[in-house]
Protein backbone atom coordinates (compact mmCIF):
# COMPACT_ATOMS: atom_id res chain seq x y z
CA UNK A 1 0.00 0.00 0.00
CA UNK A 2 2.82 2.03 0.84
CA UNK A 3 3.66 4.78 -2.30
CA UNK A 4 7.37 5.60 -2.71
CA UNK A 5 8.96 8.84 -0.86
CA UNK A 6 8.88 10.10 -4.20
CA UNK A 7 5.08 10.23 -4.70
CA UNK A 8 4.86 12.65 -1.39
CA UNK A 9 8.18 13.97 -0.88
CA UNK A 10 6.98 17.28 -2.44
CA UNK A 11 3.55 17.66 -1.39
CA UNK A 12 3.18 19.83 1.32
CA UNK A 13 0.40 21.87 0.89
CA UNK A 14 -3.64 21.40 2.20
CA UNK A 15 -6.00 22.45 -0.10
CA UNK A 16 -9.69 23.64 1.12
CA UNK A 17 -12.77 23.27 -0.94
CA UNK A 18 -15.49 24.70 1.44
CA UNK A 19 -18.28 27.17 2.48
CA UNK A 20 -16.81 30.70 3.07
CA UNK A 21 -16.71 29.31 6.99
CA UNK A 22 -14.75 26.36 6.96
CA UNK A 23 -12.30 28.23 4.53
CA UNK A 24 -11.85 31.04 6.33
CA UNK A 25 -11.52 29.19 9.46
CA UNK A 26 -8.96 26.65 7.82
CA UNK A 27 -7.07 29.64 6.23
CA UNK A 28 -6.76 31.25 9.78
CA UNK A 29 -5.10 28.43 10.58
CA UNK A 30 -2.66 29.39 8.46
CA UNK A 31 -2.80 26.61 5.44
CA UNK A 32 -3.79 29.30 2.51
CA UNK A 33 -1.28 29.45 -0.04
CA UNK A 34 -1.24 31.54 -3.14
CA UNK A 35 1.71 31.36 -5.72
CA UNK A 36 3.52 33.74 -7.16
CA UNK A 37 2.66 35.74 -9.97
CA UNK A 38 2.25 35.38 -13.07
CA UNK A 39 0.42 32.36 -12.94
CA UNK A 40 -0.99 32.73 -9.17
CA UNK A 41 -2.93 29.92 -8.00
CA UNK A 42 -4.76 29.60 -5.10
CA UNK A 43 -5.10 26.91 -2.65
CA UNK A 44 -8.57 27.06 -1.93
CA UNK A 45 -12.36 27.53 -3.55
CA UNK A 46 -14.98 29.15 -1.53
CA UNK A 47 -18.05 27.44 -2.52
CA UNK A 48 -22.00 29.07 -1.69
CA UNK A 49 -25.58 27.63 -3.33
CA UNK A 50 -24.42 29.55 -6.59
CA UNK A 51 -21.65 27.39 -6.93
CA UNK A 52 -21.65 25.49 -10.02
CA UNK A 53 -20.98 21.94 -10.03
CA UNK A 54 -18.16 22.10 -12.80
CA UNK A 55 -16.34 24.74 -10.72
CA UNK A 56 -16.47 22.22 -7.49
CA UNK A 57 -15.36 19.19 -10.08
CA UNK A 58 -12.59 21.09 -11.39
CA UNK A 59 -11.61 22.33 -8.75
CA UNK A 60 -11.31 18.84 -7.30
CA UNK A 61 -9.49 17.75 -10.20
CA UNK A 62 -6.59 20.67 -9.78
CA UNK A 63 -5.77 19.84 -6.19
CA UNK A 64 -5.46 16.14 -7.16
CA UNK A 65 -4.90 15.49 -10.42
CA UNK A 66 -2.95 18.73 -11.72
CA UNK A 67 -1.00 19.82 -8.72
CA UNK A 68 2.04 17.93 -7.26
CA UNK A 69 2.56 19.99 -4.39
CA UNK A 70 -0.42 19.14 -2.30
CA UNK A 71 -0.75 16.71 -0.12
CA UNK A 72 -3.85 16.89 1.95
CA UNK A 73 -7.75 17.88 0.32
CA UNK A 74 -10.01 19.12 2.54
CA UNK A 75 -13.18 19.14 1.32
CA UNK A 76 -16.81 20.02 2.91
CA UNK A 77 -18.79 16.66 2.85
CA UNK A 78 -21.89 18.14 1.84
CA UNK A 79 -20.15 19.63 -1.20
CA UNK A 80 -18.12 16.46 -1.73
CA UNK A 81 -21.85 14.91 -2.24
CA UNK A 82 -22.40 17.39 -5.03
CA UNK A 83 -19.58 15.13 -7.32
CA UNK A 84 -19.37 12.06 -5.19
CA UNK A 85 -18.71 10.26 -8.37
CA UNK A 86 -15.54 12.43 -8.99
CA UNK A 87 -14.39 11.95 -5.37
CA UNK A 88 -15.21 8.38 -5.25
CA UNK A 89 -13.62 7.42 -8.24
CA UNK A 90 -9.91 9.11 -6.80
CA UNK A 91 -8.49 6.42 -5.19
CA UNK A 92 -4.57 7.45 -5.17
CA UNK A 93 -3.00 7.50 -1.75
CA UNK A 94 -1.66 11.28 -2.20
CA UNK A 95 -3.13 13.66 -2.01
CA UNK A 96 -4.76 12.20 0.88
CA UNK A 97 -9.01 13.26 0.70
CA UNK A 98 -10.75 14.11 3.82
CA UNK A 99 -14.41 15.42 3.89
CA UNK A 100 -14.73 17.47 6.47
CA UNK A 101 -18.19 18.63 8.37
CA UNK A 102 -19.11 22.51 7.69
CA UNK A 103 -21.27 24.63 9.88
CA UNK A 104 -24.80 23.71 8.55
CA UNK A 105 -23.80 20.01 7.98
CA UNK A 106 -22.53 17.89 10.47
CA UNK A 107 -20.35 15.14 9.58
CA UNK A 108 -23.10 12.01 8.40
CA UNK A 109 -21.41 8.63 9.16
CA UNK A 110 -23.57 7.35 6.27
CA UNK A 111 -21.88 9.50 3.72
CA UNK A 112 -17.97 9.03 4.39
CA UNK A 113 -16.51 6.83 2.54
CA UNK A 114 -13.95 5.47 4.97
CA UNK A 115 -17.01 3.93 6.87
CA UNK A 116 -18.22 2.65 3.67
CA UNK A 117 -15.13 0.53 2.85
CA UNK A 118 -15.73 -0.69 6.13
CA UNK A 119 -19.15 -1.87 5.41
CA UNK A 120 -18.04 -3.25 2.51
CA UNK A 121 -15.43 -5.41 4.45
CA UNK A 122 -17.94 -6.90 6.45
CA UNK A 123 -20.46 -7.71 3.16
CA UNK A 124 -22.90 -5.46 4.38
CA UNK B 1 1.25 -35.43 14.72
CA UNK B 2 3.20 -32.99 13.26
CA UNK B 3 6.32 -35.62 13.57
CA UNK B 4 4.80 -37.72 10.39
CA UNK B 5 4.92 -34.68 8.04
CA UNK B 6 7.88 -33.46 6.63
CA UNK B 7 7.06 -30.33 5.04
CA UNK B 8 9.21 -28.79 2.25
CA UNK B 9 7.05 -26.27 1.37
CA UNK B 10 6.94 -26.95 -2.65
CA UNK B 11 7.11 -30.87 -2.30
CA UNK B 12 4.52 -33.01 -2.37
CA UNK B 13 3.86 -34.28 1.15
CA UNK B 14 2.58 -37.35 2.26
CA UNK B 15 -0.67 -36.36 3.50
CA UNK B 16 -1.53 -33.43 1.40
CA UNK B 17 -5.37 -32.97 3.37
CA UNK B 18 -3.59 -32.59 6.57
CA UNK B 19 -1.06 -29.78 5.44
CA UNK B 20 -3.73 -28.12 3.37
CA UNK B 21 -5.81 -27.82 6.72
CA UNK B 22 -3.04 -26.69 8.74
CA UNK B 23 -2.40 -23.80 6.32
CA UNK B 24 -6.45 -23.06 6.31
CA UNK B 25 -5.92 -22.72 10.22
CA UNK B 26 -2.95 -20.70 10.08
CA UNK B 27 -4.64 -18.31 7.32
CA UNK B 28 -8.00 -18.08 9.26
CA UNK B 29 -5.96 -17.30 12.46
CA UNK B 30 -4.30 -14.02 10.28
CA UNK B 31 -7.25 -13.15 9.20
CA UNK B 32 -8.75 -12.63 12.99
CA UNK B 33 -5.49 -10.96 14.17
CA UNK B 34 -5.94 -8.50 11.27
CA UNK B 35 -9.71 -8.26 11.98
CA UNK B 36 -9.27 -7.42 15.65
CA UNK B 37 -6.52 -4.33 14.27
CA UNK B 38 -9.20 -3.03 12.00
CA UNK B 39 -11.71 -2.87 14.84
CA UNK B 40 -8.85 -1.42 16.89
CA UNK B 41 -8.00 1.62 14.28
CA UNK B 42 -12.02 1.35 13.58
CA UNK B 43 -12.65 2.92 17.09
CA UNK B 44 -9.82 5.13 16.73
CA UNK B 45 -11.13 6.46 13.55
CA UNK B 46 -14.68 7.09 15.16
CA UNK B 47 -13.26 8.47 17.91
CA UNK B 48 -11.07 11.10 15.78
CA UNK B 49 -14.33 11.51 13.84
CA UNK B 50 -16.27 12.98 16.97
CA UNK B 51 -12.87 15.44 18.18
CA UNK B 52 -12.63 16.78 14.44
CA UNK B 53 -16.46 17.64 14.54
CA UNK B 54 -16.45 18.61 18.23
CA UNK B 55 -13.30 21.49 16.83
CA UNK B 56 -14.83 22.41 13.91
CA UNK B 57 -18.15 23.20 16.10
CA UNK B 58 -16.30 24.91 18.58
CA UNK B 59 -14.85 27.12 15.62
CA UNK B 60 -17.83 27.72 13.74
CA UNK B 61 -19.52 29.15 16.95
CA UNK B 62 -16.58 31.52 17.79
CA UNK B 63 -16.59 32.57 13.97
CA UNK B 64 -20.09 33.81 14.27
CA UNK B 65 -19.48 35.32 17.83
CA UNK B 66 -16.70 36.96 16.11
CA UNK B 67 -18.85 38.19 12.78
CA UNK B 68 -22.08 39.38 15.29
CA UNK B 69 -19.34 41.53 17.46
CA UNK B 70 -17.94 42.77 14.56
CA UNK B 71 -15.93 45.99 13.84
CA UNK B 72 -15.21 45.81 10.36
CA UNK B 73 -18.52 47.93 9.27
CA UNK B 74 -21.91 47.63 7.69
CA UNK B 75 -22.60 44.30 5.80
CA UNK B 76 -18.93 43.17 6.02
CA UNK B 77 -17.46 40.10 6.82
CA UNK B 78 -14.74 37.77 8.57
CA UNK B 79 -14.69 36.04 5.16
CA UNK B 80 -13.30 35.98 1.56
CA UNK B 81 -13.37 39.14 0.87
CA UNK B 82 -10.88 40.03 3.68
CA UNK B 83 -8.22 37.28 2.29
CA UNK B 84 -5.15 38.49 1.86
CA UNK B 85 -3.80 37.60 -1.77
CA UNK B 86 -0.32 37.26 -1.25
CA UNK B 87 -0.98 34.41 1.67
CA UNK B 88 1.45 31.75 2.08
CA UNK B 89 1.43 28.59 3.78
CA UNK B 90 2.36 28.79 7.38
CA UNK B 91 1.08 25.09 8.32
CA UNK B 92 2.61 22.24 5.42
CA UNK B 93 2.12 18.71 5.39
CA UNK B 94 4.81 16.39 6.37
CA UNK B 95 4.17 12.31 5.16
CA UNK B 96 6.27 9.94 6.63
CA UNK B 97 6.42 5.98 6.48
CA UNK B 98 5.27 4.24 9.47
CA UNK B 99 8.28 1.84 10.73
CA UNK B 100 6.73 -1.06 11.89
CA UNK B 101 3.49 -0.65 9.47
CA UNK B 102 3.37 -0.21 5.68
CA UNK B 103 0.92 2.92 6.17
CA UNK B 104 1.70 6.62 5.55
CA UNK B 105 1.98 9.11 8.83
CA UNK B 106 0.55 12.61 8.19
CA UNK B 107 2.23 15.66 9.99
CA UNK B 108 1.15 18.91 9.88
CA UNK B 109 3.50 21.70 11.06
CA UNK B 110 3.90 25.52 11.31
CA UNK B 111 6.83 26.37 9.58
CA UNK B 112 9.54 28.66 11.30
CA UNK B 113 10.98 30.22 7.93
CA UNK B 114 9.12 30.49 4.43
CA UNK B 115 11.47 30.21 1.72
CA UNK B 116 9.93 32.88 -0.95
CA UNK B 117 9.98 31.49 -4.27
CA UNK B 118 11.33 28.15 -3.67
CA UNK B 119 7.89 26.45 -3.59
CA UNK B 120 7.20 27.01 -7.21
CA UNK B 121 10.90 25.46 -8.07
CA UNK B 122 9.90 22.73 -6.16
CA UNK B 123 6.35 22.38 -7.90
CA UNK B 124 8.32 21.80 -11.19
CA UNK B 125 10.90 19.33 -9.87
CA UNK B 126 8.04 17.19 -8.46
CA UNK B 127 6.26 17.50 -11.38
CA UNK B 128 9.44 15.91 -13.81
CA UNK B 129 10.28 13.83 -10.47
CA UNK B 130 6.74 12.05 -11.23
CA UNK B 131 7.03 11.23 -14.46
CA UNK B 132 11.06 9.48 -14.10
CA UNK B 133 11.42 6.13 -12.50
CA UNK B 134 11.63 5.84 -9.00
CA UNK B 135 15.20 4.01 -9.48
CA UNK B 136 16.75 7.54 -11.34
CA UNK B 137 18.31 8.07 -7.56
CA UNK B 138 21.46 9.87 -8.72
CA UNK B 139 20.18 12.03 -11.39
CA UNK B 140 16.96 12.69 -8.79
CA UNK B 141 19.43 13.78 -6.34
CA UNK B 142 21.42 16.45 -8.05
CA UNK B 143 18.59 17.99 -9.63
CA UNK B 144 17.75 18.61 -5.72
CA UNK B 145 20.52 19.87 -5.32
CA UNK B 146 20.46 22.26 -8.05
CA UNK B 147 16.79 23.69 -7.23
CA UNK B 148 17.74 23.84 -3.41
CA UNK B 149 20.45 26.55 -4.71
CA UNK B 150 18.63 28.56 -6.87
CA UNK B 151 15.75 28.65 -4.58
CA UNK B 152 18.27 30.35 -1.63
CA UNK B 153 19.61 32.31 -4.20
CA UNK B 154 16.33 33.95 -5.46
CA UNK B 155 15.57 33.78 -1.66
CA UNK B 156 18.14 36.32 -0.49
CA UNK B 157 17.41 38.24 -3.73
CA UNK B 158 13.48 38.43 -3.24
CA UNK B 159 12.73 38.26 0.61
CA UNK B 160 11.44 42.05 1.58
CA UNK B 161 10.94 43.24 4.93
CA UNK B 162 7.71 42.97 5.80
CA UNK B 163 6.83 39.65 4.11
CA UNK B 164 3.30 38.63 3.72
CA UNK B 165 4.20 34.86 4.23
CA UNK B 166 4.68 35.51 7.88
CA UNK B 167 2.02 37.96 8.52
CA UNK B 168 -0.35 36.27 10.78
CA UNK B 169 -3.83 35.44 8.53
CA UNK B 170 -5.85 36.73 11.82
CA UNK B 171 -4.50 40.22 11.29
CA UNK B 172 -5.94 40.28 8.05
CA UNK B 173 -9.05 41.86 8.91
CA UNK B 174 -8.06 44.48 10.82
CA UNK B 175 -5.30 45.89 13.27
CA UNK B 176 -7.88 45.26 15.98
CA UNK B 177 -8.55 41.39 16.49
CA UNK B 178 -11.42 40.51 18.51
CA UNK B 179 -11.11 37.86 20.86
CA UNK B 180 -13.83 35.45 19.27
CA UNK B 181 -11.87 35.81 16.06
CA UNK B 182 -8.38 34.41 17.99
CA UNK B 183 -10.17 31.65 19.57
CA UNK B 184 -11.75 30.91 15.88
CA UNK B 185 -7.93 30.46 14.62
CA UNK B 186 -6.77 28.55 17.64
CA UNK B 187 -9.87 25.61 17.37
CA UNK B 188 -8.64 25.52 13.66
CA UNK B 189 -5.11 25.25 14.51
CA UNK B 190 -5.92 22.52 16.80
CA UNK B 191 -8.23 20.67 14.10
CA UNK B 192 -5.42 21.35 10.87
CA UNK B 193 -2.64 19.80 13.45
CA UNK B 194 -3.98 17.44 15.73
CA UNK B 195 -7.19 15.80 14.22
CA UNK B 196 -6.94 15.72 10.32
CA UNK B 197 -3.69 14.66 10.14
CA UNK B 198 -4.24 11.74 12.88
CA UNK B 199 -7.47 11.20 10.67
CA UNK B 200 -5.45 10.57 7.61
CA UNK B 201 -2.70 8.31 9.33
CA UNK B 202 -5.42 5.88 11.10
CA UNK B 203 -7.46 5.96 7.15
CA UNK B 204 -3.67 5.17 5.44
CA UNK B 205 -3.48 1.97 8.47
CA UNK B 206 -7.03 0.89 7.74
CA UNK B 207 -6.18 0.95 4.16
CA UNK B 208 -3.18 -1.41 4.51
CA UNK B 209 -5.05 -3.39 6.72
CA UNK B 210 -8.29 -3.59 4.18
CA UNK B 211 -6.00 -4.95 1.55
CA UNK B 212 -3.68 -7.57 3.89
CA UNK B 213 -7.53 -9.09 4.45
CA UNK B 214 -8.96 -8.67 0.85
CA UNK B 215 -5.74 -11.12 0.41
CA UNK B 216 -5.56 -13.76 2.79
CA UNK B 217 -9.98 -14.37 1.85
CA UNK B 218 -8.54 -14.52 -1.43
CA UNK B 219 -6.15 -17.27 -0.16
CA UNK B 220 -8.90 -18.96 2.01
CA UNK B 221 -10.84 -18.83 -1.51
CA UNK B 222 -13.56 -16.55 0.51
CA UNK B 223 -13.87 -13.93 -1.88
CA UNK B 224 -16.71 -14.73 -3.74
CA UNK B 225 -18.91 -14.20 -0.92
CA UNK B 226 -17.77 -10.54 -0.20
CA UNK B 227 -17.58 -9.61 -4.12
CA UNK B 228 -20.87 -10.19 -4.85
CA UNK B 229 -21.97 -8.11 -1.77
CA UNK B 230 -19.49 -5.68 -2.33
CA UNK B 231 -20.61 -4.98 -6.43
CA UNK B 232 -24.13 -4.93 -5.64
CA UNK B 233 -23.77 -2.96 -2.19
CA UNK B 234 -26.06 -0.67 -2.31
CA UNK B 235 -23.55 2.22 -0.54
CA UNK B 236 -20.73 1.07 -2.99
CA UNK B 237 -19.60 4.03 -4.86
CA UNK B 238 -20.61 4.26 -8.57
CA UNK B 239 -17.28 2.88 -10.05
CA UNK B 240 -17.78 1.87 -13.20
CA UNK B 241 -16.40 -2.51 -13.59
CA UNK B 242 -13.20 -1.53 -14.84
CA UNK B 243 -12.16 0.84 -12.18
CA UNK B 244 -12.83 -1.72 -9.41
CA UNK B 245 -11.06 -4.30 -11.16
CA UNK B 246 -8.25 -1.87 -11.27
CA UNK B 247 -8.55 -0.99 -7.76
CA UNK B 248 -8.91 -4.69 -6.85
CA UNK B 249 -5.82 -5.87 -8.40
CA UNK B 250 -4.02 -3.29 -6.84
CA UNK B 251 -4.45 -4.53 -4.01
CA UNK B 252 -4.09 -7.62 -4.09
CA UNK B 253 -0.86 -7.20 -5.58
CA UNK B 254 0.43 -4.96 -2.96
CA UNK B 255 -0.97 -6.93 -0.15
CA UNK B 256 0.23 -10.52 -1.27
CA UNK B 257 4.04 -9.09 -0.94
CA UNK B 258 3.73 -8.27 1.94
CA UNK B 259 1.86 -11.50 3.54
CA UNK B 260 4.97 -13.45 3.84
CA UNK B 261 6.47 -11.41 6.58
CA UNK B 262 3.46 -11.46 9.41
CA UNK B 263 3.54 -13.73 12.07
CA UNK B 264 -0.57 -14.58 12.52
CA UNK B 265 -1.40 -15.41 16.28
CA UNK B 266 -4.73 -14.74 17.52
CA UNK B 267 -8.07 -16.52 18.82
CA UNK B 268 -10.41 -16.80 16.22
CA UNK B 269 -13.50 -15.52 17.96
CA UNK B 270 -13.60 -12.77 15.18
CA UNK B 271 -13.99 -14.90 12.75
CA UNK B 272 -18.26 -14.67 12.49
CA UNK B 273 -17.61 -10.87 12.01
CA UNK B 274 -17.01 -11.23 8.38
CA UNK B 275 -19.94 -12.95 8.09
Amino acid sequence: MAAPPSAYRDRQFLAVIGDEDSVTGLLLAGVGHVTDPPDSQRNFLVCDSKTERSAIESAFNRFTKERKDIGIVLINQHIAETIRDTVDKFQDAFPAVLEIPSKDHPYDPEKDSVLRRVRRLFGE
Amino acid sequence: MADTLPSPPESRSPSPELEHNENEDNLTRKLDTLLEKYLELLDQYTALREELSKTFSAGFFSLAQAQRASTLGAGRRYGEECYDERMKAQRRVGVSEDETDEHHVFKVDKVVRVEKEKNSISVEFSTSADESKPQEQAGRQSLQATVEVQGEQQEKKLRPKQDPAHRDPVTWFGILVPPALRQTQSHFVKATEKSIPELLSIDSAMKSVEAEIWAVRDELGMLADYDENAETAKHAPKQTEHDKQLAKEQIYTVSRRKLASRPAHSKSHLVQLSE
